[in-house]
């Protein structure tokens, strides 16, 4: 029973409470009945209390050396865990960002209101990055994608916007850039530990 | 009676040994994997702008289309770091748990517990 690492905190009371106890009574006990045998046992209690005060010693080096190794796994990761969340919002927004970009041949006020929809979604996804702990790189990159003054989804938006339509050729090679820019995002989160099963 | 001399030198013997058989696997893979990164990107990059200047010179992209996509491609690049620099600390947080998994089974094996 006395050798489970596991029982320390309960075994620690039991021995502090129940030990002094036990050998008060036997002591007492053997002086009341001056009978030699009552002594001999105390001796020995004390003896088997020794014995196991050593033993909870290491046991209790056993528990702080679990413990540490446990603080060192489990409290103190470097970036934030793989998000299913996150990794199925950066998907969708890549395919429909894309699908709205293709469509900048034409007047960008024909499609503003999808615009408008779209870029709040975005900003919707930072917002979701940057409130994550240890989530810097992620949110980092959904920042670069969402500002005007870049030159990635927000920054193509914001031209279209201002020239009203965009050539074949540049929509083509802009669309390459952003959907790489996606896939950087996405990478970065399918990457993340837990995310194996999506990569 | 419990030697701690002699089980801190089996502990260090075999802990030692372990830890540099993993850090022997995993700092090279993680070596070629930033440098192949580093690489791809100056190659995409040049690639990208010696095919934008040939459709600027034809017509197919304005001066301001060219300048934009140059932009454009720095910014990927930023993103592409930022990726790179994530998946490196992932790798961190994965020797972390290797480590102390590694230290633990060492602390068995070296009857640290009886």
């Amino acid at each position: 029973m006395y050798d489970k690492p596991i029982l320390l905190d309960q075994l620690v009371s039991v021995h502090l409470r129940y030990f002094p106890f036990k050998l008060a009574s036997l002591n007492r006990a053997a002086s009341l009945n001056g009978a030699a045998s009552l002594n001999r046992a105390a001796s020995l209690n004390r003896a088997a209390s020794l014995n196991r005060v050593t033993s909870l010693n290491k046991t209790a080096a056993q528990i702080v050396l679990f413990a540490f190794c446990f603080v060192l796994v489990s409290c103190s990761p470097t970036i934030a865990p793989f998000s299913q969340v996150a990794y199925e919002m950066a998907v969708d927004l890549k395919v429909d960002s894309l699908r709205l970009m293709d469509a900048a041949e034409l007047p960008f006020a024909a499609s503003a209101t999808k615009v408008k929809n779209l870029q709040i979604r975005t900003e919707k996804a930072f917002e979701f990055a940057n409130g994550r702990p240890k989530n810097e790189h992620s949110a980092e990159q959904w920042r670069i994608m969402n500002d005007e003054d870049r030159y990635l989804l927000a920054g193509f938006f914001k031209r279209w916007e201002s020239e009203s339509t965009l050539s074949r050729a540049f929509i083509v090679e802009a669309k390459k850039l952003v959907g790489k820019s996606f896939d950087a995002i996405i990478g970065l989160e399918s990457g993340k530990i837990g995310g194996a099963d999506v990569q | 009676m419990y030697n701690n001399t002699l089980v801190g030198t089996t502990f260090i013997e075999e802990f030692v040994p372990q830890f540099l058989t993993y850090l022997k696997k995993t700092l090279p893979g993680l070596q070629r994997s930033l440098l192949e990164h580093a690489g791809n990107i100056i190659k995409d990059n040049a690639a990208n702008v010696q095919k934008w200047t040939v459709q600027s010179s034809t017509g197919e992209l304005t001066v301001t289309d060219l300048k934009w996509l140059i932009k454009s491609q720095l910014d990927l690049s930023s993103l592409q770091s930022l990726k790179e620099a994530g998946l490196t600390l992932v790798k961190v947080d994965e020797m972390k748990q290797a480590i102390v998994s590694s230290l633990i089974t060492t602390i068995f094996r070296a009857n640290i517990f009886k």
